[in-house]
């Protein structure tokens, strides 16, 4: 507040007119004030007077005019902003007065054009000065990343425009998104096995089973837990809600990688559980357990009863990742995409 | 040569084939072979598949006939000397037809016309291929089920086998009792006749009968027919009253027919001489493939319960499976195959009447299945019933999830008389009321003797293995009353199904495709900007694995124009999946594959066919190493493992395919 009266001295505001502006600016920068407001702050009657003085400081750019349903209202405006108004070109003024109205959303340059019904050389010519001046910056939107987007310089973009916590730069992170994924994999999986992500692979190559939780064991994690343990582990620099660490899950869950566990528990909790696959975790433990199950096979064979178990062991496709790759002279390698050939 | 006989090269064989000067001669058997696998390829895989099957078994002329009745539906006899060549007798081709009957691989119908013409008409009968099909895993199975010298007497070395019946059985297409005793030199009639009781028993044989050799539809047809003309034409009734009723009455008979013809008490008496069960001496049997396949029904879902619930909760539910397989529901209805299913009403009922048989068929609980678990099993520490201390610590910090918790001390009531149950249900601790009962029990137990206390503890573990396959996310097991479960097949059968698809793709075009399949069918219809958003994945490889989703019919493409003149340019692109069709396109994939094996293994056997014959004869059988080359001897290595990767391979395969064949 200090430079304030430097500054007015600089714009030559009359006294009455400074005493006004900087009563609106002590409201809050953003309060409107309706023409009786105006009235009772400064205590005038006279709505001439008043309407000399608002003038005043509409012409210095210290005032904007809003009109909010219907009303018009008046909203104080900090100086150092009037100032750049005030050095703009009136092109210019224009252009910035539509890129600051869109807020954090920002605004498209066509948009602008449209708006403005300027031509397209000058728009572009006032938003390269206003660029070079540092009043608005471009920022590239996730949803049209063709298009240019403006928003004003001091502003942080929107999550719509940015894409929220998975984009950067407009772009997808996926490894950061990687990273993650197996993060919440792993923590989940702490909770659902006795043993947590190692347990079956070690347990294999034992060759024994592995543990399992007892059906009355709450053996899921909720949303919540997930989110409160990746924030207090901090390995993300950006702020994760809750609805992130869903879309985390659910796409585990397209990988087949968590279960939608609880039931109605959790239905009731009004949040979501998961719960690791077994699938995901020998998949995790494929490079130890193909000894394993071989020697489970063997196990099989010579135990008597073998005719019991026999079931549960051979060929599956949910083995697929323990398969070797055929040899090279194999001709009787069976090929998906052999038949649509 | 070489690039003759890899059928991958179509245009360059369709150029060769080509009736050229100088070009090669069509009347090469080889080069027609690969022509025809090529029409083979483009027609459907189904008939590909049977006229291999059959040509390896019964040869060219029944291939032929086979190949015919796929195509042309059914047909006279006068109608297939007309469509075949000139050089085939009626004879030829009657002759062809018995031994394909004897096999299943016919059916036949005696349709009477308006003139009163008796005509009768040949069907294609896929019974036979499959047996053929399935004859090497049929014998497998069987011969681990009923193991040579578990007979209850002493067997000899030379003992007739459970399996040794079945694959006679295989090989004649049926036999009698009697017929197998006068040719097997069995130590004691007895064993053998037991053995057929055991398997008649089990459903594994089953009476041959016309009902087998009749098609399904035309019965229904006759019956519909019959009781639909029996309505007298002055009945005031109306023509849909009528219809109702026709059905109503066609259903009972229908279904009355195939019941009769299910029945084993009709096979099975008492030997007036020793009154001990027998099979009746002249009844032919024929092997029951429905019963087979529920076998496979429980092995595929014994294999998912390995993979989503856990190796020892698998084992108990094996268990639990072989003891209700042969009372479960059957997998196809009946009336299914009547076209019944084509009324959405009658589809509906048909559902509801199946899941009604499973929930009323075949129960059981944890005492029954312990009776049946192999006794190497170990289930006591298969499970864990606390959490373990760290995440227990954590999660005692939130004061609102307590329920979970146990408390710590009451643990050392469990560990009264120096008995120590290192993982009893803590579980009853949490409150539930009839697990109190349970642990009252087990207290009450430790009273008695040691092996009392083990046997109530396995049920104890048996019965938490199947609240943890009840609850799984895949209901493996239904809770029809408290302690009493059974398999609801046909909720779990689909979920089996799109599992193992999802696995096929995810093994063949990656991990990426698995998650744009999965969440193309959470959201039913989704545009790529959904998929990137909610599947977290880069626009271009999305745009790479829908490319290849869309080419094995995993996905398909909606175009929603936005313009007036529906330019491509300017429209929007939807993804959505129809399961059918993926799953139809899939089994015809498989298909294709299983035959094309077959047929690669058949070219094999031709191209060595010189030394196969030298190999086989008899002065050379035990002495291959004197009297072949070394470089036959290789050669002979290299086929006899070509034929067993084959076999391999063509049992994995089959194991997938029949999911989309048959358990639908």
């Amino acid at each position: 507040m200090s430079g304030v009266p430097s500054q007015n001295a600089a714009v030559k505001l009359s006294d009455v007119a400074s005493s006004l502006h900087m009563q609106m600016m002590s409201g809050g920068a953003g309060k409107l004030y309706t023409q009786q407001d105006l009235q009772t702050v400064t205590g005038l009657k006279s709505l001439a007077e008043l309407m000399l003085i608002i003038q005043e400081l509409v012409d210095k750019n210290l005032v904007k005019l809003v009109k909010q349903g219907g009303d018009l209202k008046f909203q104080a405006v900090d100086t150092s902003e009037a100032a750049k108004k005030s050095s703009m070109s009136a092109e210019e003024a224009l252009v910035y007065s539509y890129i600051e109205a869109s807020g954090r959303e920002g605004i498209w340059s066509k948009t602008i054009k449209a708006r403005t019904n300027l031509h397209q050389h000058v728009v572009s010519k006032c938003l390269k000065a206003l660029e070079s001046q540092r009043y608005v910056k471009s920022v590239k939107s996730v949803k049209f990343p063709t298009r240019k987007i403006y928003m004003l310089y001091s502003l942080q973009p929107s999550v719509e425009v940015t894409g929220g916590p998975w984009f950067t730069e407009g772009e997808l992170d996926v490894e950061f998104i990687n990273s993650l994924l197996t993060i919440v994999w792993r923590f989940v999986a702490e909770q659902t096995f006795p043993g947590g992500a190692s347990a079956p692979a070690s347990a294999c190559a034992t060759g024994a089973d592995a543990a399992q939780y007892a059906p009355n064991v709450r053996n899921w994690s909720s949303t919540r837990e997930i989110l409160a343990f990746i924030a207090s582990a901090q390995v993300a620099n950006v702020e994760l809600s809750p609805r992130d660490i869903r879309a985390l899950c659910e796409v585990l869950v397209y990988d087949d990688k968590l279960e939608r566990a609880g039931g109605a528990a959790g239905a009731a909790a009004g949040e979501d559980n998961y719960r690791v696959t077994l699938q995901s975790l020998l998949q995790l433990g494929a490079g130890g357990e193909s000894a394993g199950s071989a020697a489970q096979g063997d196990a099989g064979a010579d135990d008597s009863d073998a005719a019991g178990d026999s079931d549960a062991e051979g060929f599956s496709v949910y083995d697929y990742y323990n398969g070797l790759p055929p040899a090279s002279g194999d001709r009787e390698v069976v090929y998906f995409d052999e038949w649509t050939l | 040569m070489e690039g003759l006989e890899i059928p991958n090269l179509p245009q360059q064989n369709a150029a060769e084939g080509s009736p050229a000067p100088g070009g090669p001669d069509m009347s090469d058997p080889e080069l027609r072979n690969a022509i025809s696998s090529l029409e083979q390829r483009i027609e459907n895989p189904d008939k590909f598949l049977a006229t291999e099957l059959i040509r390896s078994h019964l040869g060219e002329r029944a291939a032929t006939i086979i190949d015919l009745l796929m195509s042309l539906g059914r047909l006279s006899i006068s109608e297939m000397k007309a469509k075949t060549s000139d050089e085939w007798k009626v004879r030829d081709i009657k002759a062809t037809i018995v031994s394909l009957l004897q096999l299943r691989c016919v059916k036949y119908f005696d349709e009477t016309s308006f003139t009163g013409k008796h005509t009768i008409y040949y069907y294609y009968n896929p019974d036979g291929p499959l047996l053929m099909l399935y004859s090497g895993l049929i014998i497998d199975m069987i011969n681990k089920r009923y193991p040579a010298g578990t007979n209850g007497t002493d067997a000899g070395e030379d003992d007739v086998t459970a399996a040794q019946i079945v694959q006679n059985v295989l090989t004649f297409g049926s036999i009698s009792l009697a017929e197998f005793l006068e040719n097997a030199n069995a130590s004691s009639d007895y064993n053998v006749a037991s053995l057929f009781v055991k398997l008649c028993d089990d459903g594994f044989l089953a009476p041959i009968s016309k009902l087998n050799f009749t098609p399904l539809d035309d019965l229904w047809t006759v019956l519909y027919d019959k009781y639909y003309a029996a309505i007298p034409r002055t009945s005031p009734l109306s023509d849909l009253r009528k219809r109702v009723e026709a059905k109503g009455r066609a259903k009972e008979e229908f279904l009355n027919i195939i019941e009769n013809n299910n029945d084993p008490s009709k096979i099975i008496t008492t030997d007036a001489a020793t009154s001990l069960r027998t099979v009746h001496r002249d009844v032919p049997l024929t092997f029951n493939l429905p019963r087979f396949l529920k076998s496979r029904r429980g092995r595929h879902l014994v294999q998912l319960a390995r993979f989503r619930v856990g190796a020892v909760s698998a084992k108990v539910y094996s268990a639990a499976l072989k003891l209700t397989e042969k009372r479960s529901v059957d997998l196809v209805h009946p009336l299914t195959q009547t076209g019944l299913m084509q009324d959405l009403e009658e589809a509906n009922a048909i559902r509801d009447e199946v899941t009604l048989l499973e929930e009323r068929g075949a129960n059981f609980n944890a005492m029954e299945i312990a009776k049946h678990l192999s006794p190497s099993l170990n289930l006591k520490d298969s499970l864990v019933t606390q959490k373990r201390d760290s995440s227990s610590k954590k999660r005692a910090k939130e004061e609102d999830d307590d329920e979970a918790i146990e408390i710590p001390g009451r643990k050392k009531v469990k560990t009264k008389d120096g008995f120590v149950v290192p993982n009893l249900p803590s579980h009853a601790q949490a409150g539930a009321e009839d697990e109190d009962e349970d642990e009252d029990e087990d207290e009450e137990m430790d009273m008695d003797d040691e092996e009392g206390v083990q046997s109530a503890d396995t049920i104890n573990m048996i019965n938490m293995h199947l609240r943890l396959l009840a609850n799984s996310s895949i209901p493996f097991l239904k809770e029809t009353r408290p302690g009493v479960y059974h398999v609801p097949y046909t909720t779990l059968m689909p979920i089996v199904r799109s599992s193992i698809y999802d696995y096929i793709i995810a093994s063949t075009l990656g991990q990426s495709a698995m998650r744009i399949r999965r969440c193309i069918i959470a959201n039913s219809l989704v545009s790529e900007k959904v998929i990137n958003s909610v599947a977290l994945m880069r626009e271009k490889d999305i745009r790479s694995t829908i490319a290849s989703l869309i080419k094995y019919n995993v996905a398909e493409i909606q175009e929603v124009p936005r313009t007036m003149d529906r330019s491509a340019a300017r429209a929007v692109f939807l993804f959505r999946s129809k399961e059918s069709l993926s799953y139809s396109s899939m089994k015809q994939n498989l298909e294709w594959n299983i035959a094309n094996l077959l047929f690669k293994k058949e070219k094999l056997k031709d191209e060595n066919a010189t030394l196969l014959t030298k190999a086989n004869r008899e002065d050379v059988k035990g002495n291959e190493a004197a009297l072949l080359l070394s470089s036959e001897l290789n050669q002979l290595k290299m086929v006899n493992d070509r034929e067993l990767t084959t076999y391999t391979r063509l049992t994995r395969v089959l194991s997938l395919w029949e999911l989309f064949k048959f358990y639908i």
